[in-house]
């Protein structure tokens, strides 16, 4: 009931949102001289909490970057997978980039940049599970985080398979291990991650669904702001930047025929 | 990339329960200002008043708080008027807080024998002197359990103000379990803090009953 309430309510307050005038184009941002970007503080490894509890990952680096791009400083505030829409809808921050996968609902409330970033996604389960792809599947139960790419991927899929939503990849990852939920959808990287935590409940893939490409979030009628991210995502793909940085966080490079938009 | 839980991680959690008991205390201080009033005007005898308490008391109670949360940070935001985490938060939870407290405290107010209204108005005093002196000390007596078991109920409801990015004890938590993965020592460690400021509130409310029944 609560979810519901505020689904509807993030809902409504979004489509307000559209309604309001954006100002956050790039002379805005330049004239404050702050660019506001939201992460993720509990997305590995895109943005998560280090030893010193201070925030890093791929996505707070890809932040740094384009502070650094635009010559201003650098304001991150942490977005969950919940109100990184809403956040960038009302105009509190001025871009997100919280590994968000670009379609076409999403769509309708902001604009997607050109893809800075890759990570494969998909269904694993234990190697014992006698499962070799997605046609296989049963009536198991599939845990996933709620919302992600991974989510709607998987359900676009198998609209009938029986899948367990949790508020996140650990949630998730915790529900797998204990044996709530028989296979686990996630990031390559994360089962890779958990299997070399605990080779006995390695991981092993049933189907990699896809490559899935995460881009920049930015709020509707902002066409200068967009226009500057997309060349500093080419700029970036080009000089081979975004790839170090994905292989440093993600473990691969990006291939050489990376898509745009 | 996934690490562990280390010693660190809890000092990570004790500096974000400073939030949730800031949180708790400014919400219990205005929306306990505002249930005080809310309260009297429910019991007051004129119409208009206990009307408008009465709607009051039935339009927060009958909506859900993350809805509430939800409308301070983002709605004000609609119409250019940017209001920050914390501000969201305690203006959600104060009225929150009011309308239950006030609530509560109605119940104590009226709980109080009617002879003791009449006695007093026999001695002459106004009906202000009458609640001052008479009614609002007996009713505070009456009100402390309803009411510190209420505050314990705020506390860890304080949690939902993670929702628009306030980050207290459980959001913080989440946060260190999608760092490391660790899901059994992080929430032990979590429920064990709260359980030491929700226990340690009930005991000071326990003594306090006593206290003030002393001078009965």
């Amino acid at each position: 009931m609560m979810k519901y309430l505020t689904a509807i309510a993030s809902a409504a307050l979004v489509s307000i949102g559209i309604s309001a005038p954006a100002k956050a184009d790039l002379k805005d941002i330049l004239d404050a001289g702050t660019v506001r970007i939201g992460v993720p503080s509990d997305v590995p490894p895109f943005g998560f909490l280090d030893e010193n509890n201070e925030q890093i990952g791929l996505d707070v680096e890809v932040a740094k970057m384009i502070a650094e791009g635009l010559g201003v400083e650098l304001e991150l505030t942490t977005v969950t997978s919940a109100n990184r829409i809403s956040y960038l809808a009302t105009n509190r921050i001025d871009l997100t980039i919280a590994a968000m996968g670009a379609t076409p609902q999403r769509a309708l409330q902001i604009d997607f940049s050109s893809p800075y970033s890759a990570l494969s996604i998909g269904l694993f389960g234990p190697e014992d599970s006698g499962l070799e792809s997605l046609s296989d599947l049963g009536d198991q139960s599939i845990g996933v985080a709620r919302g992600t790419t991974q989510d709607i991927e998987l359900t676009e899929r198998m609209p009938d398979a029986n899948i367990q939503r949790y508020d996140d990849d650990a949630t998730a990852a915790s529900a797998y291990l204990s044996g709530q939920v028989e296979l686990f959808a996630t990031a390559n990287i994360i089962a890779n991650d958990l299997s070399k935590r605990d080779p006995d409940n390695a991981l092993a893939p049933i189907e990699i669904f896809r490559y899935s490409p995460t881009h920049v979030g930015v709020p509707k009628g902002n066409p200068e702001l967009l226009r500057w991210v997309d060349t500093f995502v080419f700029y970036n793909l080009n000089n081979g930047r975004l790839s170090d940085l994905t292989e440093e966080w993600l473990g691969q490079r990006l291939p050489e025929s990376f898509p745009s938009m | 990339m996934i690490r562990e839980f280390g010693s660190e991680d809890i000092l990570f959690l004790l500096l974000a329960t400073r939030w949730t008991i800031l949180l708790t205390l400014a919400s219990a201080l205005i929306g306990g200002t505002i249930a005080l009033v809310v309260a009297v005007l429910r019991i007051v005898p004129l119409r208009p008043a206990n009307w408008l308490a009465i709607g009051y008391i039935n339009l927060v109670q009958g909506t859900p708080v993350l809805g509430q949360l939800f409308i301070f940070f983002f709605g004000f935001s609609v119409f250019g008027w940017s209001v920050g985490a914390w501000t969201a938060a305690v203006t959600a939870f104060s009225i929150y807080a009011s309308a239950y407290l006030a609530e509560i405290w109605r119940g104590g107010l009226q709980s109080v024998p009617k002879t003791q209204w009449e006695s007093s108005a026999a001695l002459g005093l106004t009906y202000l002197q009458r609640l001052r002196y008479i009614i609002v000390p007996q009713a505070v007596r009456i009100n402390i359990p309803p009411t510190v078991g209420f505050i314990v109920q705020l506390i860890k409801n304080t949690s939902l103000a993670s929702v628009i990015g306030f980050v207290e004890l459980s959001r913080a938590g989440q946060m260190l379990n999608n760092a490391t993965f660790a899901p059994m020592s992080i929430y032990l460690t979590v429920a064990a803090i709260y359980f030491v400021i929700c226990y340690s509130l009930s005991n000071v409310s326990q003594r306090l009953e006593r206290r003030i029944h002393v001078a009965r």
